[in-house]
């Protein structure tokens, strides 16, 4: 992806995402005890108009000074999946046409590739000793 | 240590909107987002649908970088205008409109209009609380915009083609348009008008009655 202008600062929408996933990743970072943010990994639906670059562009301007100033920002693309209305075939529509191929119509639900999602962070827990006795290292399922 | 997380990045924004919007659905208050590219007409169309709409109760919330020049025109036509200067933000967000409402009657309200940033591509990410998208093309900006800008054509309720009196001195391709954006979108109603002569008027005014019958008081 590519192509666009970019000026950075605050003047494009990616600053605005960058900043909500920061809040929320320092969140659940201070929520398990998170010394420090190691990675942090997302998931963005191909219909989504993100642009990745300037997001990182964005992510590396509002990290700075937090628990997070080191994560990396994984970004894993979802691939873009439509339902047609009208003969109920699924489909991955070549964007920028949502044409269907069986019926020929543009009349979509969309089934995936619109998420903007926080799926998961890594980090360091605080140091042994002083930890809390329950936590371990590895997965830790959090509610939605 | 990995903890799954698994949240919508916008949740912040959408629990805002989803909140704008069940205040809209109990009050009966049908409500229009309308996107387009800067200089497509949306101020003069909205100057237009007000002045037809003179016996109901209208409000607009629009929003601009800077200045309050839209809302100045607007307020001509209508007395529950409020501008939301962005100073930066290339797009209205759902705590936006939720602050931009403190400022108007909303219980007496007919209808609500949002006329959103000029942009093609951000608006369309953020979720408002609205009822619908009304996206504008004028005839003088590029029939093949709708395959340029997918997203906003695959989800407005209605297109609205300003400035007809233009296309026969712009050369617009009416036909290339309709095709590509039958590409996009095989559904949505397409309604051609000029703001400045009044043309196809008629035709918009019956959609927008059309559309505010859908929206039920909750």
């Amino acid at each position: 992806m590519g192509g666009r202008a970019r000026t950075g600062g605050d003047d494009m929408h990616e600053m605005s995402i960058a900043s909500a996933i920061a809040e929320q990743v320092l969140a659940v970072a201070r929520q398990n005890h998170l010394l420090k943010v190691t990675q942090v990994r997302l998931l963005i639906g191909q219909l989504r108009l993100i642009v990745p670059e300037a997001l990182l562009v964005a992510w590396d301007a509002v990290r700075g000074g937090s628990p997070a100033a080191d994560a990396r920002l994984e970004i894993i693309e979802v691939p873009a999946v439509a339902r047609c209305k009208a003969c109920r075939r699924e489909y991955e529509p070549e964007w920028p046409v949502f044409l269907c191929p069986q019926c020929g119509q543009a009349s979509v639900e969309i089934v995936s590739g619109e998420e903007l999602i926080l799926e998961e962070i890594s980090g360091d827990q605080q140091e042994l000793g002083t930890a809390n006795p329950t936590s371990q290292s590895g997965l830790e399922q959090r509610p939605g | 240590m990995k903890i799954q997380v698994v949240q919508n990045v916008l949740r912040a924004n959408d629990a805002i909107a989803e909140q704008n919007r069940e205040q809209f659905n109990r009050l009966g208050l049908p409500v229009l987002n309308f996107i387009s590219a800067p200089g497509s007409g949306k101020t003069a169309l909205l100057e237009r649908t007000l002045e037809h709409l003179k016996t109901r109760r209208c409000a607009v919330l629009v929003g601009d970088l800077a200045t309050t020049r839209d809302a100045e025109r607007l307020g001509r036509h209508c007395e529950n205008v409020v501008q939301i200067n962005t100073g930066k933000g290339c797009h209205l967000d759902a705590a936006q409109i939720e602050a931009g409402l403190k400022g108007i009657p909303v219980e007496q309200l007919d209808w609500l209009f949002i006329e959103n940033v000029g942009n093609m591509v951000c608006p369309v990410e953020f979720d408002l609380g609205e009822h619908g998208k009304v996206a504008l093309i004028s005839t003088v900006e590029g029939e093949d915009k709708p395959v340029k800008y997918p997203t906003l054509f695959q989800k407005a309720a209605a297109v609205v083609l300003t400035k007809i009196d233009l296309a026969p001195l712009s050369g617009f391709d009416r036909e290339r348009f309709y095709k590509e954006l039958r590409q996009v979108n095989s559904d949505v109603q397409v309604i051609e008008v000029s703001s400045r002569t009044g043309e196809g008027f008629e035709i918009w005014l019956r959609w927008l009655e059309q559309f505010r019958a859908t929206v039920k008081k909750a």
